[in-house]
């Protein structure tokens, strides 16, 4: 028989494909029959049918074969879970350190991953969320440009009417404080409760649990409340058409309007820019002429408007049209010399537009992955420490003809399946921490809204490349070993490559949690710092009462006389704003004898003669005001250093100086003080009387007996205001509050740190329980030859505290930076002393310490005879 | 003793007809020309694998031929336990087949 010509033969790749999946043996005679076959057929019927024939038997037993597969491999993860469960319960220790560590790891990064996702998915609940717009406009005054998220009163129904491209605008009013609503005997200051136009049912997706969409808003005192709202005024009463009281206050006017309840809303969810629990009908106080007697004196352009964008438009050009727009409609309303433009801002952009915000996502974000890192570490360590137990398994499995490949698949199977029992864990200890952690964020996440299919499969994919990473070096190291040298039990020596990688790899965990404590440190001194600092001003025992109704100005002048008559009333004082949140009024000021082009900005304060003595400010030079001297009323002003010495004044009073072209003469000095948070610069202020707008009244009390000094107070108030409950804080108590972000974000540095020490201790003491039982049998040698047991407690622990030394000096550096980054952001800050990093570092080595410490006695103690009688 | 399946019994005639020249394709070729229908390779692998564990056959390894690529030919040859089950089989039809007269189609309607 000739050989057959090349072109005679089965297609290459075919033939490949075939001796792929049919080995038969390695023998490969099947092949030689198919070749037969094939040429048998070229000749007979050409060589076209014969490929055809060959690819068609090819093609027939793809089916099997994959089923062959599926069945074969099913089995041998059957094996490798059975493996796994049997090594997990033999090494019962290990397994625990393992699992604790692991999903300690994952629900933190669990949390985190809620937090981000929550934080992330602001508005995305509307049905249009990615064609709601705000319309913003910047307005140009002077050099200057400010940008407004509101707009004026006749912008939103005329884009409506103007744009086709904009199916649909909605205004809200949101008037600052908190309104007082009445009903029956039950009121309370309400904070979410805003005004809305017919359409923002079409903007918003808001569901209406009663009333409909197109007839709730239909007489002028219509308003729509939340189901909670409804539940808190009428129980379970029917809340349709029940009135509820709204005491308002604008400016100068007062007035209280009945409401009409007119439908039900579903509550807004918690991730929501738009918060609302009443939303009245915008023309209720249209209506009432309200707004367009401040049009009349004002340029009123703080209504927020949200535009629904047809889908098909392209927002640059419409910001373009918007623009021109904009410009006409105010000449018509203001005159030709407002100038500004618009920006329209994604309403799923809002949330995140602060860079803060942003920030603190990417710092979380960083952390629980750190923290899944040193957990995964303990795997890696923990596994590769115990590979000399699996010496023997893994040899004999190698001669009894294991491929390299199967043993990987054994040992990433191990570690998929701690992680997902680590999942598992996790889950219930995410559930378990769910509430401190809704309450220390202050914001509603619930376990069952991350349960989506898509989250599932993420965290399923997640946890499997946990297990696959963690599992890789174990896999790839353990499997590589020659069987003889395992069957032989030479352990590897102590010089070798996974030596060296462990101690790095213990190094970057205990690095990583000494940074974590030293940034805790230093943001909790910072907090201390900030909250303890003198403010130069006295803010203890200043209770300060808040006014809500405009109509009890002209009996202030009673009401503080009435209140300093009590013994235990040192200084009362009413002024616009009080700290830390403060009112003020900008100010351009500059000297008489200097251009109006130099003027810088000024904080004006409008205060009453008695506000200085209150707060007990020092004047540095000049006097108070005083009630006695007329013309302090017009244009007296004290200024504070800061403000002085931006002046270059040396000998300021007396002198004269010009607020906003407003001859004012300085009477007085005080020193510096900090009415905002620690977290702005010192500005330079100017106080001067003004008594016309007053919202709060301080009241300096004597510290004793400030329980009944309040009662005292709360007796007076019921007297003038029966109508406004008494609504009163500490002082101290706001300062203090200003830093609860801070404090904050301490705490979430703290618990990080706390996990990533109690992590990596989890490692640590896993280790060296390994490494001690490698090593009982010199540690009962020494015992023999007489040494103490402390002796031989240092002995072992010094090679592990080096590793912690080491990792402590490492941490330094990028520490420092870290710290040194935050505290750029405050102006008046703590220093960074090396103190706090000693100490931080002492902590963790303590707490190292007694990691090993537990192991290295329990190996000191144990009786020689017990090890050495085996051998 | 389990009885054969019919791809075996065909399978072990093959090989007993065959003789000395009993591999896959000429196997196949035989069952297809007699029963009128295109075996597959595959459908000629099973039966010959399991018949080979059960030690019905036996086969030995030829020397390899340019024209099967440089693949040997697996060459099968029945052993006496096959001999025994395929006579086995033959008594068994003969006995159920006895007494069977005039089975035809025009019997059924």
């Amino acid at each position: 028989m000739s050989i057959p010509k090349k072109s005679m033969q089965p297609p290459r790749i075919a033939e490949r494909i075939l001796s792929g999946i049919f080995p038969d043996r390695g023998w490969y005679t099947s092949l030689g029959d198919f070749r037969e076959e094939f040429a048998y057929i070229a000749a007979d019927r050409g060589l076209f049918r014969a490929q055809l024939w060959y690819w068609g038997q090819l093609l027939r037993s793809v089916g099997p074969f994959l089923c062959n597969l599926l069945y074969w491999s099913g089995i041998m993860v059957r094996y490798a879970i059975k493996y796994a469960v049997r090594i997990l319960r033999r090494y019962k220790g290990y397994s625990c350190v393992n699992i604790a560590g692991l999903s300690i790891g994952i629900a933190s990064c669990l949390l985190i991953g809620m937090y981000i996702s929550f934080e992330t998915s602001y508005d995305d609940f509307h049905t249009h969320a990615d064609q709601i717009y705000r319309y913003d406009t910047i307005v140009q005054d002077g050099d200057e440009s400010r940008v407004y998220d509101s707009t004026f009163l006749s912008i939103g129904p005329a884009l409506a009417e103007q744009f086709p491209e904009i199916n649909a605008a909605a205004r809200f009013y949101f008037k600052g404080g908190a309104p007082v609503i009445q009903y029956g005997d039950k009121r309370f200051y309400e904070e979410n409760f805003t005004f809305g136009d017919k359409s923002i049912f079409d903007v918003f997706s808001l569901r209406l649990i009663k009333g409909r969409p197109e007839t709730v808003f239909q007489m002028p005192t219509s308003i729509v409340i939340s189901e909670k709202t409804a539940e808190k005024y009428f129980g379970s009463d029917d809340p349709v058409g029940k009135t509820l009281g709204y005491f308002y206050e604008l400016y100068d006017m007062t007035g209280r309007i009945e409401f009409t309840v007119t439908g039900v809303f579903r509550d807004i969810p918690s991730n929501s820019t738009l918060k609302a629990d009443f939303i009245a009908f915008f023309d209720s106080v249209h209506d009432a002429g309200v707004f367009s007697k401040i049009m009349g004196e004002y340029i009123a352009n703080f209504f927020t408007t949200y535009v629904l964008v047809d889908n098909t438009v392209s927002i640059p050009d419409l910001e373009e049209k918007l623009v021109q727009f904009n410009k006409t409609t105010l000449e018509k309303t203001y005159g030709p010399n407002k100038t500004g433009s618009v920006k329209l801002t994604p309403l799923i952009s809002i949330h995140l537009s602060k860079p803060e915000r942003v920030k603190a996502l990417y710092t979380f974000g960083g952390i629980g992955l750190m923290i899944l890192f040193i957990a995964c570490i303990n795997y890696v360590n923990l596994t590769t420490a115990r590979s000399a137990h699996r010496a023997m398994e893994i040899g004999i499995k190698k001669v009894v003809g294991a491929k390299r490949i199967q043993l990987m698949v054994q040992f990433l199977g191990e570690s998929v399946i701690i992680a997902f029992i680590a999942l598992c864990a996790a889950l219930l200890l995410t559930a378990v921490m769910l509430p401190l952690f809704r309450g220390f964020l202050g914001i509603d996440i619930y376990f069952v809204q991350f349960l989506t299919p898509g989250n599932i499969l993420f965290a399923l994919i997640s946890v499997c490349c946990v297990g696959v990473l963690s599992g890789s070096y174990p896999a790839l190291f353990l499997s590589a070993f020659r069987p003889l040298l395992l069957m032989k039990k030479i352990t590897v020596s102590g010089r070798s490559a996974q030596y060296v990688l462990r101690k790095i790899l213990v190094v970057l965990q205990f690095a990583i949690s000494v940074i974590l404590v030293t940034a805790t440190l230093f943001i909790s001194k910072q907090v201390k710092f900030m909250r303890d600092a003198d403010l130069d001003f006295e803010k203890d025992n200043i209770i300060i009462l808040e006014i809500k109704e405009q109509d009890m100005i002209p009996k202030i002048e009673v009401i503080k006389r009435e209140l300093l008559d009590h013994p235990n009333i040192l200084g009362v004082s009413a002024t616009l704003g009080v700290p830390p949140d403060l009112l003020f009024i900008p100010e351009k000021a500059r000297k008489s004898s200097e251009e109006p082009s130099k003027s810088r900005r000024f904080d004006l304060i409008n205060v009453d003669d008695d506000f200085i003595t209150a707060y007990g400010m020092s004047l540095q030079a000049g006097r108070d005001f005083s009630p006695e001297i007329a013309t302090d009323k017009d244009n007296a002003i004290i200024i504070n250093e800061k403000a002085a010495s931006l002046l270059g004044l040396t000998d300021p009073v007396g002198q004269e100086i010009l607020l906003s072209d407003r001859k004012h003469t300085i009477i007085g000095v005080v020193r510096d003080f900090h009415f905002r948070s620690l977290k702005n610069e010192m500005t330079p202020y100017v106080l001067a009387l003004g008594a016309e707008v007053i919202h709060y009244i301080s009241v300096k009390i004597h510290p004793e007996n400030s329980a009944y000094t309040l009662e005292h107070i709360k007796k007076i108030w019921d007297t003038h205001a029966p109508d406004f409950p008494l609504s009163y804080s500490f002082l101290d108590d706001d300062i203090f509050m200003e830093y609860n972000t801070e404090e904050n974000f301490g705490k979430a540095f703290q618990y990080s740190a706390l996990l990533a020490l109690f992590i990596s201790c989890l490692g640590l003491f896993g280790l060296s329980a390994f490494l001690f039982e490698q090593r009982t049998k010199e540690v009962c040698i020494r015992k023999v030859l007489g040494e103490s047991i402390h002796g031989i407690i240092i002995l072992f622990s010094r090679e592990f505290i080096k590793l912690i030394l080491t990792a402590i000096v490492i941490a330094v550096p990028p520490g420092y930076l870290i710290v040194s980054r935050w505290l750029q952001n405050y102006p008046f800050r703590i220093e960074i002393d090396l103190i706090t990093f000693v100490f931080s570092g002492a902590v963790t080595l303590v707490i190292a310490f007694s990691a090993i410490s537990y192991q290295a006695v329990r190996a000191a103690r144990s009786n020689p005879v017990d090890s050495l009688r085996y051998e | 003793m389990k009885l054969l399946s019919r791809p075996e019994e065909l399978v072990l005639l093959a090989v007993w007809r065959l003789k000395d020249n009993a591999y896959c394709v000429t196997i196949r070729r035989q069952i297809s020309e007699v029963t009128g229908k295109d075996w597959s390779f595959g459908a000629v692998y099973v039966p010959l694998d399991r018949l080979e564990k059960k030690k019905y056959i036996s086969s030995n390894l030829g020397e390899p031929t340019a024209e099967r690529g440089g693949r040997s030919k697996r060459f099968y040859s029945l052993t006496p336990d096959g001999v025994d089950a395929l006579l086995k089989v033959k008594e068994i039809e003969n006995a159920m087949w006895e007494g069977i007269e005039g089975l035809s189609l025009d019997n059924i309607a």
